[in-house]
């Protein structure tokens, strides 16, 4: 047992309400500079559809991620080796079009236009070549089935869909959507830190954020490739690599990152995951079907014993311990089993989970085109969701229906519960009946209901002491140092370009 | 002299049981009963900006929202106290509105949601209102003051009012008509109670007595195709223009953080079968058409948009991306309003019975233009 402590991340997709507040608090604080304008580290997409960058899912194109190889895996794309032919030209990577270009306004054209007889207006100019555009895309673009035909009805994951289900998908009286807000997911088997020829890309010992050191990254993009969650972003300006850094700044002064903290629907949870490093590369390797349920394996129960005494050994510090125990993750993820991994077939182990979107029938339009409001059950049946069993399995878990139908009954089981305690307008043994098929009791569905729909912050948000103390110390002597900041200098200043 | 509509919380509310115009003779015209008020209000233009920032006396008459008054004299004494915050006009003392946060901590010190005491007093005197023990709602706030710095420093949650009908009490979240509901305070109606039949002649004639369903006037009904001849290949569809997804009216929608995630400017969002007809594909521009204005924009081809409707999310500002109309002979295409204009319905301006009296923002005219019928075709040529 090799235990180690990893920041992890819950959105409970039944609650984003798309409203991209997470989005503009990441651009605003992070991403604001030339170079960087089309890097959205926080995404929210609307699904169906082809996100951004555009069909990021597709792996054929973008060779993202891993692959299996007998029982071990092997990077798809580029990679230290295999991309030694590709060093000085990756076919593999995504151009500026497949994200978009960014743009602003001529804004002072609405002050300097000349006399006319017409008001003047501020036309849309490119901020890479400053030329006029019209904006073909966007970070954003297919927004709300925004073109749909284009763009939603080329959703990577209908692969597995009959032609049949994926037309009933946008019939108006049927159709549905959901939000997918997206950033990285701090892997706990990251394609991009495999992938980096230089060294650049590693993963914090402590809390397993994964950052990029600008003064090492020598922009082979190795890592715009590899990452396929395409969560990896090359700054033109630069010429270096640039990823969410999950707020770290934040973190270790106590603070949720900003997406979370800023999140308007509070779908996002944060906590402590302790995990078994010996047995990532058994994960990774698995078999399709069984991918989700080995990645869960991997995390350990923080309050088992054997696990704690692992834990201590490895210096993880009790306080981080502690924030384990009450994780938040741990409880959506490990304990109730209701959040997936984001395409669990890419490998690289996500630490970003996800409680799929309830979306059920309850309604249609009958065969003499009347819309009928009664289904059998209450709420109607689980494999009559509105998106078909086969496209939530193909974003969480790697084609696996059964695991997608077990977490939906569970979110049902508790809607149901909920019902009957609050309205009273359901036979009590259909909420027990959905309960007992769910594998939960009624503290248990309470304790969902209450993690789901009441938490305060700090129930959202259970972040460890960061401890740079002691890091420092490991580091350096402090009593070196002392002085050296404020009215001396910590780093000599460079002069001169 | 100002005219001013019979408004509710006054006499004049009970005033109008029938429909009598008195500009046809039907009645003796009577300010505030059978028309309109009329007020005198002297005005010294030379002093207006003196009473933009100074607060003047008449605030010791007391204070009132929605029928619930509040007596505050000896608050506005208390201004006069701080001395540091005050405006001397013709010799006379006044409490200083000058500075913007002297603005907002008169209004906080003033107002029953931050000031516990005040808050106390409506209660007290809606108790004498309506006969009913209310002023225990407030008892446990009457120390409560709120500022500004403290708004700054920190999230307060305000004092529970009279002024508003959801009850917070134990820490609940605000929800409308607790008040009513809980503490069975009559609603502010004609009987004091919810109202879904209204027995008013205006609205009897009219067949609106009952919310029942009626269809969708035809596309004549609205008169506003009566000149407009397509140039293209055109289509007559329903135009809706409803809240934007991120934007309260012009506000925050029209930044380039929102305009980046969505389109760059307020498409036309039209049936995939519609766009289909008319040989416009996602992205294309198109002109948004009728007697009234046209609206020149980007198609927003959906899945999401019924066959024979099209909308356009209100409001749209034309600073941006707007092109030259071509049909209207290359000026500047307006805006979403350029095709919509306001369609009266006449029991909207029934007045003076009840609930039906004018209160700002809550009863009048509502914005009944937000439904109409359009042409819409491709734009073969777009210029700046
Ligand atoms: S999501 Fe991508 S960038 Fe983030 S850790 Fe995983 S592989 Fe690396
Ligand atoms: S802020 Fe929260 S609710 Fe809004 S889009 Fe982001 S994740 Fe969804």
């Amino acid at each position: 047992m090799d235990i180690r402590s990893q920041i992890s991340m819950v959105f409970h997709l039944d609650k984003c309400i798309g409203c991209h507040t997470c989005s503009i608090a990441c651009k605003n604080i992070w991403t604001d500079r030339k170079g960087a304008e089309y890097m959205w580290w926080n995404n929210v997409e609307t699904k169906p559809g082809t996100g951004y960058p555009s069909k990021w899912e597709d792996q054929d194109t973008y060779k993202g991620g891993w692959e299996k190889k007998g029982n071990s895996i092997s990077l798809k794309g580029a990679g230290k080796f295999k991309g030694m032919k590709s060093l000085f030209h990756n076919s593999n990577m995504p151009v500026i079009d497949d994200y978009y270009e960014p743009w602003t306004y001529k804004y002072e054209n609405l002050f300097e236009a000349k006399e006319g007889d017409d008001q003047p207006i501020a036309r849309p100019v490119s901020l890479i070549t400053g030329e006029y555009i019209t904006p073909k895309s966007g970070p954003n673009w297919d927004d709300d089935l925004a073109g749909s035909e284009d763009y939603a009805k080329n959703d990577v994951n209908f692969k597995n869909l009959s032609p049949a289900e994926q037309e009933a998908m946008f019939q108006l009286e049927r159709m549905t959507l959901h939000y997918l807000p997206r950033m990285c997911n701090h892997c706990l088997n990251p394609a991009c830190v495999a992938a980096c020829p230089s060294g650049a890309i590693y993963k914090r010992g402590e809390d397993g954020v994964v950052l990029i050191n600008q003064k090492k990254c020598r922009a082979w993009r190795m890592c715009v490739t590899a990452c396929p969650y395409k969560k990896s972003y090359y700054n033109w300006n630069t010429g270096k690599s640039e990823k969410c850094v999950l707020c770290y700044p934040r973190l270790e002064a106590g603070q949720a990152p900003a997406c979370h903290h800023s999140c308007v629907g509070r779908i996002r949870y944060i906590g402590v995951m302790l995990y078994d490093a010996d047995k990532i590369e058994a994960a990774a390797a698995s078999n399709d079907e069984d991918l989700v349920q080995n990645q869960l394996d991997i995390y350990v129960d923080p309050n088992d014993p054997r696990v704690i005494a692992a834990a201590k050994e490895n210096g993880i510090h009790d306080s981080t311990i502690e924030c384990a125990q009450k994780s938040p993750v741990y409880k959506f993820v490990k304990e109730w089993g209701l959040a997936l991994p984001l395409h669990p077939e890419f490998r690289t182990l996500p630490n970003l989970f996800y409680v799929p979107p309830l979306l059920p029938t309850m309604a249609f339009v009958n065969e003499e085109g009347t819309y009928e409001t009664t289904s059998e059950n209450f709420w109607g049946a689980i494999e009559k969701s509105r998106l078909p069993m086969g496209y939530m399995a193909s974003l969480f878990s790697a084609g696996n229906e059964e695991t997608i139908k077990t977490v939906l009954k569970k979110l049902m089981a508790v809607r149901l519960h909920r019902r009957e305690e609050t309205v009273g307008d359901l036979p009590k043994e259909e909420a027990m009946g959905a309960m007992k098929d769910a594998v939960m009791d009624k503290e248990m569905a309470d304790a969902i209901f209450r993690l789901t729909s009441l938490p305060l912050f700090d129930q959202r948000f259970v972040i460890p002491p960061a401890h740079r103390e002691e890091a420092m110390e490991m580091l350096e002597s402090t009593a070196d140092v002392k002085g050296n900041s404020g009215f001396g200098f910590k780093e000599p200043p460079v002069r001169g370009l | 002299m100002v005219n001013v509509p019979i408004l509710h919380d006054s006499a004049g509310e009970v005033s109008q049981t029938e429909v009598k115009d008195w500009s046809k003779g039907e009645c003796e015209p009577i300010p505030g009963k059978t028309m309109h008020d009329m007020v005198i209000v002297d005005r010294d233009y030379t002093k207006i900006y003196d009473k933009f920032i100074s607060l003047g006396p008449n605030v010791r008459n007391g204070l009132a929202a929605h029928g619930n008054g509040y007596q505050c004299a000896d608050f506005y004494e208390k201004m006069l106290d701080d001395k540091d915050h005050l405006q001397v006009v013709d010799g006379k003392v006044y409490p200083s509105l000058c500075e913007d946060e002297e603005a907002a901590n008169a209004v906080l010190y003033l107002s029953s949601l931050t000031n516990g005491e005040l808050s106390h007093r409506a209660y007290q005197n809606a108790e004498k209102r309506t006969g009913l023990k209310l002023a225990d709602i407030s008892e446990g706030a009457k120390d409560v003051r709120i500022n500004y710095k403290d708004l700054q420093a920190k999230i307060h949650r305000y004092n529970q009012s009279p002024v508003w009908s959801g009850l917070m009490n134990d820490d609940r979240a605000y929800s409308a008509f607790t008040y009513n509901v809980e503490r069975l305070v009559p609603w502010r109606t004609l009987t004091g109670r919810q109202h879904f039949y209204l027995d008013h002649e205006g609205y009897i004639k009219f067949g609106e007595h009952l919310p029942t369903y009626k269809p969708s006037p035809r596309p004549e009904a609205y008169g506003e195709l009566r000149k407009s001849v397509a140039t293209g290949r055109a289509k007559v569809l329903n135009v809706l223009t409803p809240h934007g997804k991120w934007h309260i009216h012009s506000t925050y929608g029209d930044t380039l953080r929102m305009l980046t995630l969505s389109r760059g400017m307020e498409p036309c969002w039209l049936s995939v079968e519609d766009a289909a007809e008319l040989g416009i594909q996602d992205n294309d521009w198109v002109e948004v058409f009728n007697d009234n204005g046209v609206y020149s924009t980007r198609a927003c081809v959906s899945a999401r948009i019924p066959k024979g409707v099209c909308f356009v999310y209100h409001a749209v500002e034309r600073t941006y991306s707007t092109p030259k109309s071509q049909i209207r002979g290359g000026k500047r295409s307006g805006m979403n309003n350029s095709f919509t204009r306001v369609h009266l319905k006449p029991n909207l301006m029934v007045g003076g019975y009840g609930q039906f009296t004018y209160h700002f923002n809550y009863w009048g005219p509502v914005g009944v233009n937000r439904d109409t019928h359009v042409l819409v075709q491709k734009m073969e040529k777009v210029e700046f």
